[in-house]
């Protein structure tokens, strides 16, 4: 049994994991240069 | 709206150790926030310094002052230090010191991160500067010269370090962008207390809860085109180089989808406090809660749609012209719901004019002008001749200064006597409203005229055509700059002493960090306080 | 006080009305009551001013609100939906700021108003007042101005239909160049004013900053299709009175149209940040009649015709010299400045180089890699040095080097000719 403070910290941990994997992703993402390969774009 | 039990602090954690290591080692959320605030303060100056030289030399037709790449650094420089310098350190500030108190929470989240991210501004910044300075002593070209969004393929546009420096301070800009988005996500997700239901939650918090979002979104894309053009410049490949098969619109396409949320990343946190300041100063509650909690998530949304926009004269095909018209022109409805509830949150109020209200006035009606020639600017029949002319010059700021500047100092008239426990000076306050009003306006506005009239941006040395346009408006920016001295001798007069404030501060003043007195202990909220 | 319209020209009316705009929530006495309703009766009459200033005053011929005279459909289109525009978002912002402005009037403290409670519309009639506004954006966006936009956009993309004559235009650092494929005409267009007027060491001449050496010939009334290509960064064709502007990028080729009505000399510039020389590469295009430009056209081709015969020829050193001196001063010295000094730290001196004073060919005449020829004929990639051959003449290249090896101190002795700058490309 966690009490409140535990499970908030536990929450926290989760969201920051959460956030950095996704800004990770987008940073990775950017490389495969979308615009170049969406013809509307061109 | 919320009634609340202020939490008496606890001296648990003791007192900050004394000088220099109490800013130096700071995880409190207070103090960081101060200090964030400042450094924006800092670099408003030196950004408006920069430009004080561009005006100078812009101030006659022909070469007084400036050489043309010189000045190409200089007013690269003062967007990018006004941008990620001034305006959103300053706003970081604000959510640091106020959003713990607002949502009834002992601190940020991640208080520890809180103070690497700040720590990294300033080194950004004197990475940024070096290469400006070192120039002068023979060593190096010169600071980038690109404009704050490297719009043109920077390859042949300019060689040596200012680039590599400009690349750098954005990773680290980046960096610490992200480490405040992400403190601000976990501690309105998580810290709220008990009661503080996401939607009973201050518009401020709901502002920055979003642009947050929008940070996390955007910085690593940011982040990527930097890192990109880092590797075409130095590590052999061929992203915008269009003479090795890289495409130089890529380049536009990333940084746009940045930039435009950019824009209201900008923005936001001004939109949040604005019916803060409105609602106060009319003893009112605010006016259409979920509709601005609503707009502002609309243009969150619309806000990474529409990017191209800014690229409409680069040779889109017909169909993306489109798309990107109209979509863009959809952000006028949320925008205008925001400017509809700002008008209801003063509508039959009973209404003073304090320094914050009249800032948080004189925000409405400049940024209403903005948003209105923002809503024409994407009509591509007449983009052609606004795009990259001095009309969109004075367009952006009507918004950002009209619209974020504005705002900022709003937010430091009404916020300052809760941060240092004094009034300021209500009659030099009001003098500084009048002439910013005043030199914002003669600054500005002929630019637009000379725009219409063909004046392209980013030029050295203009056409005699432009001639009293542009005499009109380095007059008025001179004025301009002259009379921003007037907020330091405001601020550093009231820090130094003056009347006494109350807990309370305003007399229609609501919400959480009003129940606490001015200044606020250095903890506060250690037990959460109960929100009905 | 009397509240008479001279009360407008009173000066202590106006003091006052300053007074209570200022700060009128420290006055609370009866004079101050009085004052407002002044006010009051003379909003009107400002707002009646400021409006017809700002919705009206556009109406009128080449005010300030236009945009330069314009000389092709597409300008007219973008001119309309311009000032159309301009004048409805002012019409807004006129009727929301007197709404702003009423509400800051009446709704005062000391007014003694009580504060409404309202957080939104209450009644069908409040919700329909706030909709509204919404309703009528959405008119102005999508219909009023929306669909005249899209039908703007469809004429100035289509650049094929019925066009009767290309120009290709590329542009490099900083200047363009013009090439009429079809009649195989090619020139360069830079800055023709004078550094002097410049650095403010003579008067600025009228069109300061918007003269070339060689303007752009178009005909009058033929659509005239325009390709744009660049040779190193992004630059910008924007001739205001053509109501066009596009990008001209590298590896790309754009394209957009003109269909010029009026003959006359029309002016524009780079719109794109490419740079040192961006403020320094304006665009002049003299419109003419079919005839005359028929005329050009014939004079420009003898003129071709006679360059080629100049690269045929054995040229002395003095004609080189001569021609090269001139070269130098209208191309070379915006960067490598006033007796090849360069400019420290971003253009290298030609004065005493030893790229300069060294040898050009090898000894099987074939270019000597980074030598002096090969850096004027093929640039240098990643700087502003472009490749010369591209836009040139044999003659001009040959007298160039010729020159920078004989000037600024430099004493190599020796000369290029034209037949072998020809031989070499």
């Amino acid at each position: 049994m966690m009490d409140e403070t535990g499970k908030r910290k536990q929450r926290t941990v989760q969201l920051v994991v959460a956030l950095v994997l996704f800004v990770a992703a987008i940073y990775a993402a950017t490389f495969i240069k979308l615009p170049v390969w969406l013809p509307a774009l061109q | 709206m919320t009634e609340a039990i202020a939490a008496v602090a606890h001296d648990r954690h003791g007192h900050p150790p004394a000088g220099i290591m109490r800013w130096l080692t700071t995880t409190n959320h207070k103090d960081l926030g101060i200090l964030y605030m400042s450094f924006g303060g800092i670099m408003f100056f030196i950004g408006g310094a920069f430009i004080m030289a561009v005006r100078a030399e812009l101030l006659l037709p022909g070469l007084q002052l400036l050489s043309p790449g010189m000045y190409n650094q200089l007013f690269t420089l003062h967007a990018l230090i006004m941008v990620f310098g001034a305006i959103m350190p300053f706003a970081t500030g604000l959510n640091n010191y106020l959003i713990p108190l607002m949502i009834g929470a002992p601190d940020m989240a991640l208080p520890r991160v809180n103070n690497w991210g700040f720590w990294i501004l300033p080194f950004a910044a004197v990475l940024l500067l070096i290469p400006f300075f070192l120039q002068f002593s023979g060593i190096g070209s010169g600071a980038s010269g690109l404009g704050w969004v490297m719009h043109n393929t920077s390859l042949d546009l300019q060689s040596g370090i200012g680039i590599d420096f400009a690349i750098f301070t954005i990773h680290l800009l980046g960096i610490s962008s992200l480490t405040g988005a992400i403190n601000v996500v976990v501690t309105v997700l998580n810290m709220r207390a008990p009661g503080m239901a996401l939607m009973k939650m201050p518009l401020f918090v709901w502002a920055w809860l979003i642009t947050a979002f929008m940070l996390i979104l955007v910085i690593p894309v940011f982040s990527a085109a930097a890192t990109m053009l880092l590797t075409d410049r130095h590590f052999g490949t061929h992203f915008f180089d269009a003479a090795n098969g890289g495409d130089p619109i890529l380049l536009q396409h990333l940084i746009w989808f940045f930039g435009h949320p950019e824009v209201y990343i900008v923005l936001l946190p001004a939109w949040g406090l604005i019916p803060h300041i409105l609602a106060t100063f009319s003893r009112k509650p605010v006016y259409g809660y979920r509709a601005q909690v609503y707009a502002l998530w609309a243009i969150c949304f619309l806000s990474f749609i529409v990017w191209s926009h800014h690229m409409l004269t680069s040779g889109l095909p017909l169909a993306a012209e489109v798309y990107f018209m109209y979509s863009t022109m959809a952000i006028s409805v949320p925008t205008s719901v925001l400017v509809f509830c700002w008008l209801g949150a003063i509508w039959r109020g009973a209404m003073t004019f304090e320094t914050p209200m009249l800032f948080a006035l004189g925000f409405v009606a400049h940024f209403g002008m903005g948003a209105l020639t923002g809503m024409i600017l994407p009509d591509v029949a007449a983009n052609a001749q606004y795009h990259n002319s001095y009309v969109i010059v004075s367009h952006f700021h009507y918004t950002f200064f009209g619209g974020g500047i504005f705002g900022m100092m709003a937010a430091v008239y009404y916020w300052l006597p809760k941060f240092t426990g004094r009034m300021f000076d209500e009659k030099l306050g009001r003098l500084h409203f009048w002439l910013t009003v005043i030199f914002f306006n003669v600054t500005f506005i002929p630019q637009w005229f000379a725009g219409l009239d063909g004046m392209p941006r980013h030029i050295a040395d203009f056409a005699l055509r432009f001639s009293a346009m542009n005499l009109i408006s380095s007059v008025g920016a001179f004025l301009l700059g002259l009379s921003q001295l007037l907020l330091v001798y405001i601020v550093v007069k009231c820090v130094r002493g003056g009347p006494k404030a109350t807990g309370q501060v305003w007399e229609g003043a609501q919400g959480l960090e009003f129940t606490l007195p001015s200044p606020p202990p250095y903890h506060t909220f250690e037990t959460p306080p109960e929100v009905k | 006080m009397k509240l008479t319209g001279a009360a407008i020209h009173d000066e202590s009316a106006i003091q006052k009305w300053l007074i209570c705009l200022f700060c009128c929530n420290k006055r609370h006495g009866a004079a101050s009551i009085r004052e407002t309703r002044l006010i009051k009766k003379q909003l009107p009459l400002w707002f009646g001013i400021v409006f017809f200033l700002l919705v009206f005053e556009p109406a009128c011929a080449k005010s300030i609100w236009d945009f330069q005279e314009p000389a092709t459909p597409v300008a007219r289109d973008s001119i309309t939906a311009s000032v159309d525009f301009l004048r409805i978002i002012m019409g807004i912002y006129a009727v929301v700021f007197a709404v702003f402005a009423y509400s800051i009037f009446k709704h005062r403290k000391n007014s003694g108003t009580q504060p409404g409670t309202f957080t939104g519309p209450r009644t069908r009639w409040q919700w329909a007042l706030a909709i509204s506004p919404f309703l009528l954006l959405i008119y102005i966006d999508y219909i009023w101005m929306g669909i005249p936009a899209f039908h703007a956009i469809a004429r100035m993309e289509d650049t094929r239909t019925a066009s009767e004559m290309v120009v290709k235009v590329t542009a490099s650092q900083w200047k363009w160049q013009y090439e009429y494929p079809e009649e195989g005409i090619r020139f360069v267009s830079s800055l023709a004013t004078t550094q002097d007027q410049i650095h403010n060491k003579e008067a600025k001449g009228e069109h300061y900053l918007q003269e070339v050496d060689n303007p752009l010939i178009l005909p009058t009334n033929k659509k005239v299709r325009i390709l744009l290509a660049s040779t190193d960064v992004i630059h910008s064709w924007w001739v205001p009175s053509f109501g066009v502007k596009r990008d001209a990028v590298p590896g790309y080729l754009r394209e957009m149209w003109v269909n010029i009505e009026k003959p006359g000399t029309y002016r524009g510039q780079c719109a794109q940040l490419c740079g040192d020389g961006h403020a320094f590469m304006p665009i002049v295009v003299e419109a003419v009649a079919e005839p005359q430009f028929k005329e050009w056209v014939a004079k420009k081709k003898a003129e071709g015709s006679a360059a080629s015969a100049a690269a045929g020829k054995v040229w002395s050193r003095e004609e080189l010299m001569a021609k090269g001196d001139e070269i130098y001063n209208r191309i070379c010295i915006t960067c490598h400045q006033a007796g090849g000094k360069g400019l420290p730290g971003a253009f290298p001196a030609l004065a005493g180089s030893k790229l300069v004073n060294g040898p050009f060919l090898d000894k099987d005449g074939r270019l000597i890699k980074d030598g002096h020829l090969d850096r004027v004929m093929n640039g240098k990639p990643g700087t502003t040095m472009q490749a010369f051959k591209n836009t040139l003449p044999d003659a001009e290249i040959a007298a160039i080097v010729t020159y920078e090896r004989n000037s600024f101190g430099n004493h190599m002795g020796d000369m290029v000719q034209p037949s072998q700058v020809k031989a070499l490309r």
